[in-house]
């Protein structure tokens, strides 16, 4: 079920009103309706993987309470083994293996010998790198005994499966969104009225901006070799945007959909395209898996302690397991290697902690410095997803090198739109989100609360793309 | 949960409201083109002058294979081609009685493919006439073939969300301040 389907706008207000007014008397009640409804959320995609998301969360269930009854620690060692075997093997079958198959073969034909490898026909889960994510620092966190196990079944399965978060993130720590299963919800207004304005505000990344830079994205990256230069730049600087409102749309309309159940997730993108060098873009973009990256496998690789090789060795693997996680293409691992190379000076010259406050705080309008870092930020930004966009690595050479040599005409693009209808949108969405970066997102509260809602919902309805939905990308990963 | 629920009661009157203008810009639009985007709107647009000589109404072979330029240059004659893409027998006669009912046409000529049996709808040429869903003849005939002629018709701005690729804003917008399109060639004809 998409976020932005009319059976979604039908099912949520349905089970909102179960939830407050037939199942709210009780914590039990609670839990057990919104596992339900999550079950039925996924299944309507495909009920034969619930059996996965159910068995995934049974493992790391009986693990946890394993954990409660086992002091020593080598056994210990073994259950959470355990675990993250079953959790990143399912992940390595359904995700990695026609990859991992397919480079061993590649390796035998350059060394002269090619040699057959059975391809896997079967298709990835939706939302298998997020929940197997989210379990395992369930397991891992119970390991570290920073976490007490739960034993309360429903509410474990809950939390697993919650489904405003499920498919598309943000990757919650079980020590922030469990303890929150425990205790018995109230209908707090406050809170779900925000949520309620930043779904709107999800929705309009998603089907105005996304959704309309995708036909732009689709038509100029199929047809890239026939196009200027100057439109196949455009052409990034385009799926920029889409996949910046197509995923951090998802992600407000997650947390804003948990809010009005009474729950609280993690942010997961603070206006990364406002940010002044590449380490503030990666603590802005994708928030909860890059520190989930920090916390699980950065800090445990020893982190930034250690000499300059060790740093500049965690750096590259923690950028290159992030880029492999999105999918199980070369071009992944090259983003993520890209931003690695990137990270590096700042790290080297000790100044990826130097812009941690907002751009221009206190001031309408940022510096000039401010304004020609933004851009620098974000040109390296959008070179990296070429490759993030690309099918594969010839792709993206080839369409680096149109890039460069194609020239500097605008084409009008074969889907009939002229190619700068879209820039004005963008611009829409850049001002209202500076205006708002010191908050979650920019229809809060205040005078212009309602004028701003009412444009935003014209705007959702006029220039929204409905003819054909569009799944969100983050799904396939 | 009041104070909720009247915020979402507040949304929603946003909503209608919104729904309720667009719809009405959107006809304004689509009535009174300053650039018509369709041989539809092209007909509804009063501008057009009232007397034709000979009409021809087909698909995009009667578009691409006949030239009224041409013929009009010769014969002295006041013709236009309402061809346009993916035209079937049913809009056919859509448009010639939408044709007949708002200019004096002397005479038409219709092309047909060699689906000249077909009776529905085409799911792609219909769409030029979804702005026009509240004109009784015009929905009557589609009632027969669609179930949600009813929801397309009286639900505002639903059909132009639903067809927003054709139809939408960019449609509106162009059909305002673009462009006249090189298919309306008529005008050059009327001019001279």
């Amino acid at each position: 079920m998409l976020f932005n389907s009319f059976e979604f706008a039908i099912y949520l207000p349905v089970i909102f009103i179960l939830y407050w007014f037939v199942s709210q008397r009780n914590l039990k009640a609670q839990n057990l309706l919104l596992l339900v409804a999550s079950y039925v959320f996924y299944g309507w995609w495909d009920w034969r993987f619930l059996s996965l998301l159910a068995f995934s969360s049974l493992v790391d269930y009986f693990v946890g309470v394993g954990f409660t009854r086992i002091d020593d620690s080598h056994r210990r060692k073994l259950l959470l083994l355990a675990s993250i075997c079953v959790n990143l093997g399912f992940l390595g079958f359904f995700k990695y293996y026609n990859f991992f198959a397919e480079s061993f073969a590649d390796v035998f034909t350059l060394l002269g010998k090619p040699i057959e490898v059975s391809r896997l026909n079967i298709i990835l889960p939706v939302g298998i790198s997020f929940y197997t994510f989210q379990t395992l620092s369930y397991s891992i966190d119970c390991y570290k005994r920073k976490l007490e196990p739960t034993k309360d079944f429903v509410a474990f399965f809950a939390f697993v499966s919650f489904f405003p978060q499920l498919v598309a993130g943000p990757i919650e720590r079980a020590s922030n969104l469990l303890p929150q299963f425990y205790k018995k919800r109230i209908f707090n207004a406050e809170l779900a009225q925000d949520g309620f304005r930043q779904i709107i505000w999800g929705l309009f990344k998603k089907v105005v901006i996304a959704d309309t830079c995708a036909q732009y994205v689709n038509d100029i990256f199929d047809n890239y070799p026939e196009y200027s230069g100057a439109t196949v730049a455009l052409g990034i600087i385009y799926f920029s945007f889409q996949i910046y409102g197509d995923f951090s749309g998802y992600s407000d309309i997650a947390i804003g959909t948990a809010r009005l159940f009474g729950f609280d997730l993690m942010r997961n993108f603070a206006y990364p395209y406002f940010s002044r060098d590449i380490a503030e873009f990666w603590r802005r973009w994708h928030i909860s898996l890059s520190t989930w990256f920090r916390d699980y496998l950065y800090i445990p690789l020893g982190g930034s302690r250690g000499g300059l090789w060790h740093k500049i060795r965690n750096t590259f693997i923690i950028f290159i397991v992030s880029g492999f996680w999105h999918g199980a293409n070369w071009t992944f691992i090259v983003w993520g290697a890209l931003n690695a190379l990137y990270y590096m000076p700042i790290m080297l010259l000790k100044r990826n902690r130097k812009n941690l406050e907002i751009v221009g705080e206190n001031r309408w309008y940022p510096s000039l410095r401010e304004v020609v870092n933004l851009l620098i930020t974000f040109t390296m930004a959008a070179f990296a997803w070429i490759f993030f966009r690309a099918q594969n690595l010839t792709e993206a050479f080839s369409y680096i090198n149109k890039m460069i040599t194609g020239g500097i005409g605008i084409d009008k693009l074969e889907i009939q739109r002229y190619s700068f209808e879209i820039l004005p949108l963008i611009g829409i969405l850049l001002l209202f989100e500076w205006f708002a970066r010191k908050r979650m997102h920019p229809l809060n509260p205040g005078r212009w609360m309602w004028p701003k809602i009412a444009m935003v919902i014209m705007l959702i309805m006029a220039l929204g793309s409905y003819s054909s939905l569009q799944d969100f990308i983050y799904f396939q990963f | 949960m009041k104070v909720f629920a009247l915020n979402i009661a507040n949304a929603l009157v946003v909503v209608i409201m919104l729904a309720f203008l667009l719809e009405w810009a959107f006809n304004y639009c689509y009535y009174n083109p300053k650039y018509p985007r369709s041989k539809i709107s092209s007909i509804k647009n009063p501008e057009i002058e009232e007397t034709i000589d000979y009409a021809f109404i087909g698909s995009s072979r009667c578009i691409n294979y006949i030239n009224e330029l041409q013929i009009n240059e010769s014969t002295w004659l006041n013709g236009h081609n309402f061809g346009y893409r993916a035209c079937n027998p049913f809009e056919i006669k859509l448009t010639a009685l939408e044709l007949l009912k708002s200019r004096n046409v002397r005479r038409i000529l219709v092309q047909v493919d060699k689906s000249f049996d077909e009776e529905l709808p085409d799911s792609m040429a219909m769409v030029e006439w979804i702005p026009y869903l509240k004109e009784p003849e015009i929905s009557g005939q589609f009632a027969s073939y669609f179930d949600v002629i009813g929801i397309m018709k009286n639900l505002p701005f639903y059909r132009y969300m639903k067809y927003e690729s054709q139809i939408g804003f960019r449609n509106v917008l162009l059909s305002m301040f673009g462009k006249e399109r090189t298919f309306m060639r008529y005008k050059v004809c009327s001019s001279a």
